[in-house]
């Protein structure tokens, strides 16, 4: 399956910063239509609007974490099948397995560059 | 009070030493007497010091109880742990600043070098170079993270030096955890659970478990 470029992708963090490295990281990669969220709760508002291609959320928000932002969407029968990567400052085995157990299609340790954001979106999508 | 007591047991002795007795016989009695009077004096003073003495002693040994375990608290507890999170974590702060500022200065110094000759080819090593400083600021997150969790420890500390204050200021000022401080707790253990870690496993150590 090939990257669609134009897939809508929303990016979940509650770091301003972050957001915007991983946005600008994303143009680079060609992907234009890139939305962002500062926690779970406001991805799930915004995913239940809207359908995306690709959900990149980092783990450690408030008041819903990445985490539960992923068993809340593999837990949902419209939004279940859609792509999830972790980008996060969790690199303990036992949060990786916790996460891969949930559902998760791939998992970036911060700090990370723009060469493995796109292996792991090529990986997720079959490239 | 007890001084006054004993000074009035000893003062007809003092008053007949204070006399010009050359010549006088010393009587055997007087003398008994005497020594009768300066030992009641002398075990008076030592009874009434004693009292005193023991309920200081007994007011320092409670003050050290609660600093022992205070101590223990702080030994045996979160702060044995987090110290040396905090360390490592401002370390690594330094660390990540250090490489990031390098990367940033790098990068901006190799598109002020080059000499363009080729738009196109000047334009994707621009790109290029605006993609290495974009990966380089993201220390912000994990330096933010980091310097969280050191203002967590120093908060704690903060506290626990504040009711030791308050125990050598106001003894009987004993109380303990609030609930406020269990939740404070509660959120330190949580961002000393999570959040980035110099013991992490690594990206392919991860993409291994994904294959």
């Amino acid at each position: 399956m090939a990257v669609d470029l134009s897939m809508p992708i929303l990016v979940v963090d509650d770091y301003k910063t972050m957001i915007r490295i991983i946005r600008n990281l994303l143009k680079q990669l060609g992907f234009d239509d890139v939305d962002d969220a500062a926690d779970g709760t406001e991805a799930l508002e915004k995913m239940k609007s809207r359908r995306y291609g690709l959900v990149i959320s980092d783990w450690n928000m408030e008041p819903m974490t990445g985490y539960e932002l992923l068993k809340q969407v593999r837990g949902d029968d419209r939004l279940g099948r859609t792509p999830f990567i972790m980008i996060t400052a969790e690199s303990k085995t036992e949060n990786v397995i916790a996460a891969k157990k949930a559902g998760v299609n791939n998992y970036i340790v911060k700090p990370f560059n723009a060469a493995t954001l796109k292996a792991k979106i090529d990986s997720v999508f079959g490239e | 009070m007890g001084r006054a007591r004993a000074t009035g047991r000893i003062k007809p002795v003092i008053d007949y030493l204070g006399r010009d007795n050359a010549g006088e016989k010393v009587n055997p009695d007087d003398v008994l007497e005497l020594s009768r009077r300066m030992a009641d004096a002398v075990t008076d003073q030592i009874a009434r010091h004693g009292e005193e003495m023991h309920r200081e002693f007994s007011e320092i040994i409670s003050h050290l109880d609660v600093m022992r375990l205070e101590i223990a608290r702080l030994k045996a507890g979160e702060a044995s742990q987090q110290l040396p999170v905090a360390g490592g974590d401002l370390r690594s702060v330094v660390a990540a600043t250090e490489e990031a500022s390098h990367s940033i200065m790098a990068a901006a110094e190799d598109v002020m070098n080059d000499a363009p000759t080729d738009p196109e080819a000047y334009r994707a090593f621009v790109e290029e170079k605006m993609l290495t400083i974009f990966e380089a600021c993201s220390f912000q997150d994990l330096a933010g993270q980091r310097i969280a969790r050191v203002a967590e420890t120093l908060d704690f500390l903060e506290l626990r030096l504040r009711r030791f204050a308050e125990h050598f200021s106001c003894a009987e000022d004993a109380a303990m955890e609030d609930e406020t401080e269990k939740a404070r707790a509660l959120r330190r253990e949580e961002l000393i659970l999570h959040g980035p870690s110099d013991d992490g496993i690594s990206q392919d150590d991860i993409d291994a478990l994904f294959s």
